[in-house]
This record gives C-alpha cells, structure tokens and sequence, in this order.
C-alpha cells in the first residue's frame, strides 16, 4: 500500500501540533537532566554550594574500589533481586496452575492475590513494618516458636528475609495473572491428546503447559528482575536501609548520596552505572522479547 | 466427573482458600487493630478488639489531613494520566500515518528512554525545573510525569495504531476533513479501548507513586497521600493507634476501585506486559 500517494503531505504546522508538544517535554524531562547528569559526574560538586571542579573519573574510581556506598548496595539488590526471581516465580506459577483448575471462587480469589499489586510499596512497607514489630513476635509467642519472635528488621539477614517475604507478597500476583492467561490459552486439544497417551497431571503440567508458556516465563522473569533492581519505596518504608545501612537499594544510595550525604557529583555517577545495569538487563530482555513476539504471534 | 476427581476439587480448593487467608492475614491484622486503644496494639495485636475506638479514625484523619492530600494526589494522577494518553496517541498515530526523517529520531529517542530509570534523572530534573520556575510545584510535577510516562503509553499506543484502517481517513479527507479533525473525531474513538487501559494502569502507578513527589514537590500544600503517609511514620514512630488507621484510610480508595475494574485492569496488565 503506498500511502505517501493517498495522503498529501502534512503542513509543518500539524507536525509541530503532534509531535511539537511531546518533544518539548522529552527534552525538559529526560534528555537535557540525562546529559547534565553525565556531566556533573566528573565533579566534586555537593549539591548546594556554587563551587564546581572537576575531578575527572575520580567518582567512578570510588565507586568500583568501595570507597563509596554503591558495591554494597549493589550486593544488597543482587541478592535480594535473585531471591524475588526466584521465589515471586515459583509462587506465581504455582498459584495460576491451581486458580486455572476451575475451582469455585476463581476470580475472586484472582483479586485477593493481586490485590498487593495494586497498593503502593511505600504503604505496603508501613503496613508489614506494624506486623514485623508486633505481629510476628505475637505469633512467635501464641505458638511458643523462637525464631518468630526476634526483631526481624533488626538484623541483617532477617531484614533481607523480610523484604523478600514483602516483595513477593507485592509481586507475586501479577505473575500470577500473566500466568493464569498464558496457560488458560493453551489448547485444550493438546491437554486431552497428552491424557489419552496416559500422561498424569504432573507430567501434563511440567511437560507440556509450561514449556508451551515459556514465551510468557521469560516476560515474568525479566519484570521480576527489574522491579528487584528500580526498588525504592518498599525499602524506603520498611527498613529506611538499615541496620546499619545493610539494606540499602541502588536507589535509595543514590537518593542518600544527593540529598542527606551532600555528595551530588557521586550520586551522578552512581546513577550512570545504575543506568547501565537496567540497559544491560533491559537490553537483554528486549533481545528475548523479540524472540517471544515471533512465538506469541 | 468421577469421584475422585470431584474430591481433587474440593482438596485444591481448601488448599487456595486457607492460602487466601494467610495472605491477606497481615491487611486484616492492620484494619483490626486500627480500631484498639494503643495499649490494646501493643499488648495483644492478635485479639479482637474490646471497644472499638473510633477516635483513632477521627484523630489520624485530622493529622494526615486526608481529603487534602486526597485531593492533591486526584490533581495529580488525573492531570498527569490525561497528559499521557493524549499526548501518547498524538504520537503514536503521527509517528506511524506520516513518517518522516525526524519521526524516526523521535520514536528512537521515545524507545531509547525506556531504559532509563528515574533514578538516573532526578537529580538534574530538580535543577531543570528550578531553571523553568517549576520545581515544587504541582505543574512540574505533572509535567514529569508526562515526560517518563510516554515511552510505555507510546508502545500501547503504536500496537493500537497499527491496526487502524486507513481507508476511512482517505475517504474522510476526501470529504474535506482537516487531518487534525481526523484525528480527533475519527482516531481518538478507535483508540479508545486502548486508551482506557493506559489510562487505568498509569492511574495506579501515579497515584501509589513516591520517588517523583518526594523529589519534585515535598512540601506542605502539595503533600500527597504517599508523602503525608511517610511523614506522619517519620514523626510519629510506633504511635499505631494514628498510623494504623491512616493507612487504612489511605489503602481504601484503591482497594474499591480495584475491585470495581478488576476485570478491565487485570485485562490492561497482560495487554501491556504482552505488547510493552
């Protein structure tokens, strides 16, 4: 179809209407702050003050030797983003295979498990915090069962445990969701020829529905990894980073770096190589998403 | 069905529904002792309440100033969604009906944003806006939003503009209409449905969002739910019996709507995972 042919060239003035707007807006928003922060990123500069000097890759050299916070947040978020991958998966997969059994109550219980979804982290943080400091240990008490009663923000490894325990929590429905969709289109005349071969659920369910929502696997894998990694509010809320600045995400280094530590030209350079990690991650998953778009269509 | 499948049934079906409860344990544990005297929180979290102590609701009311802070986040999460659908359909279909050498630059640009993250922009963003004589204020903020919340409504939007039939604006302009009345009267209905699932997926985010208002506008009248909320535990650590209650305040307003759409928003969540 030629459509130069059929439609008559737009007047400048219509291009500037529709794509006029927006393009403004990009340049404010993203493009001159992107370019700025690159540049203060060679600098000492400490946010307020109006000296400025340059100290060339300085910044970055403290990142990559630890002088700075970030390998420690990095460590943190690595962990934690293996942790979420894993389990967020595991759960929501395994809660779309039994909602997708026609069991009564299916959409309804479809709400109440992506209902976290839909509450902000920051709030979900406050909210676990109360049943961390009093409803955990009150549990702990009620069944006579030590480890429930520690201070579970007060200790480096139950902090992590229960910022995976939120995070899944949070997350875990919408894999569900994607899920329960990949596998309620998968056509049930595969399903009844596998069952006539004598296969049993199991095997039907390992061997045949999922290596057919593998497509949809991935697209879950990669969200629950870049969710783990962009994390701000749930740890902002739930443990403010600590103990002893333990917890600390990518994001929260980089807030506290420029707004509570003064050190302005670092968390620019911080958040570069915080750029290149989601590039890294969301490069990777747009090579595999092209990939999925041939299988999906 | 046979018996024992029956049986299946049934078994599967208690497994879910004690799991349902577990799950949504901690929400319940908020909402009941939202409603205790603070020694009652402390004491015994797990029991039912005694009396129910409404003051609790009145006092955490008054300290958040909830319909305030309500309605600083309605401003904020209506003008910035409007902003983003519109101006992510404007380009979506231009980009795609008349392409030329800078749409192309323009839609790279739009795909290549997609892979930086807030983080990576707030800091200058601030002075940027300092610059403009938006920085704490509800504009700038809106205007953030417009700017990060396009690559995402653009790719919804492109999917969407791919399938409109071109015949109907040939015949439209032979008839005289202008393109940008096209666009209006002819092309913003046929985007419609996807344009109720940007706008219902854009809603939840803004509104539960608090890295951009704590950046862009963190003071007093501008306060959102989300930075009142913040606020309110930073002052007031471990005093339940007002924290307690003003989240559930804060939580109810999403919780209905949710289950009033959950269908369409549950359908807008795959179309977007699927196509973004």
């Amino acid at each position: 179809m030629n459509r130069k042919k059929s439609f008559n060239r737009p007047a400048l003035w219509e291009h500037l209407l529709f794509l006029g707007p927006a393009s403004i807006i990009f340049l404010i928003v993203i493009i001159i702050p992107f370019v700025i922060s690159i540049g203060y990123s060679f600098t000492d500069w400490n946010g307020v003050s109006s000296h400025v000097s340059f100290i060339g890759i300085r910044n970055f050299i403290d990142i990559f030797t630890g002088k700075s916070n970030f390998l420690s947040a990095f460590k943190f978020t690595f962990i934690i983003a293996i942790c979420n991958v894993i389990c967020m998966n595991i759960a929501g997969i395994a809660m779309a295979a039994l909602l997708t059994t026609k069991i009564p109550f299916q959409s309804a219980f479809r709400v109440v498990f992506y209902l976290p979804n839909i509450i902000g982290g920051l709030i979900l943080g406050f909210v676990w915090q109360f049943i961390f400091i009093n409803g955990v240990p009150a549990i702990g008490k009620l069944l006579n069962f030590g480890p429930l009663m520690t201070p579970w923000l007060g200790t480096e490894l139950t902090a992590y445990a229960a910022i995976v325990i939120v995070s899944v929590w949070q997350g875990m429905g919408y894999v569900m969701v994607i899920m329960i969709a990949a596998l309620t289109g998968i056509s049930s005349e595969l399903v009844e020829a596998a069952k006539i071969d004598g296969a049993n659920a199991f095997q039907i369910f390992f061997k045949i529905k999922l290596p057919l929502c593998m497509p949809y696997i991935t697209l879950c894998l990669f969200w629950t990894i870049s969710q783990a990694f962009k994390m701000f509010d749930l740890n902002y809320s739930l443990t403010k980073g600590g103990p002893y600045g333990s917890t600390v995400s990518l994001a929260l280094n980089i807030y506290n770096d420029a707004f509570a530590n003064n050190k302005y030209g670092l968390a620019t350079a911080e958040s570069f190589v915080f750029f290149v990690i989601i590039l890294v991650i969301t490069s990777v998953q747009m090579y595999f998403s092209r990939k999925k778009e041939e299988e999906l269509m | 069905m046979s018996k024992r499948a029956k049986k299946q049934k049934a078994l599967i079906f208690v497994i879910v529904l004690i799991l349902a409860l577990i799950f949504v344990y901690p929400l319940f544990l908020i909402v009941m002792n939202s409603v205790k005297p603070l020694a009652q929180i402390l004491t015994k979290p797990l029991s039912f309440p005694d009396v129910i102590q409404a003051e609790n609701y009145v006092k955490a009311f008054k300290e958040v100033n909830v319909l305030h802070v309500m309605k600083n986040t309605a401003v904020l999460t209506i003008g910035s969604v409007a902003g983003i659908t519109l101006l992510a359909a404007m380009t979506a279909y231009w980009t795609f009906r008349y392409q030329t050498k800078y749409s192309k630059v323009f839609e790279t640009f739009v795909i290549l944003s997609m892979l930086i993250p807030f983080a990576s922009l707030m800091l200058p963003l601030v002075q940027v806006m300092k610059v403009l004589g938006l920085n704490n204020s509800m504009f700038g903020t809106i205007l953030t939003y417009w700017g990060i919340g396009l690559a995402f409504a653009f790719f919804m939007m492109q999917s969407a503009v791919k399938g409109l039939p071109v015949e109907l604006e040939e015949s439209a302009r032979i008839d005289g209409c202008s393109r940008t009345r096209i666009f209006f009267s002819i092309i913003i209905p046929l985007l419609k449905p996807t344009m109720v699932s940007v706008v219902l997926m854009d809603m939840f985010w803004i509104w539960n969002d608090f890295m951009v208002p704590l950046i862009m506008m963190n003071n007093e009248r501008l306060m959102t739910i989300q930075l009142s909320i913040s606020r309110l535990f930073g002052q007031y650590a471990s005093k339940w019996d007002i924290a307690l209650p003003a989240l559930v305040m804060t939580m109810l307003p999403i919780v209905i709507v949710f289950i009033l759409l959950q269908k369409k928003i549950m359908d807008g969540v795959i179309a977007g995972a699927v196509k973004g």
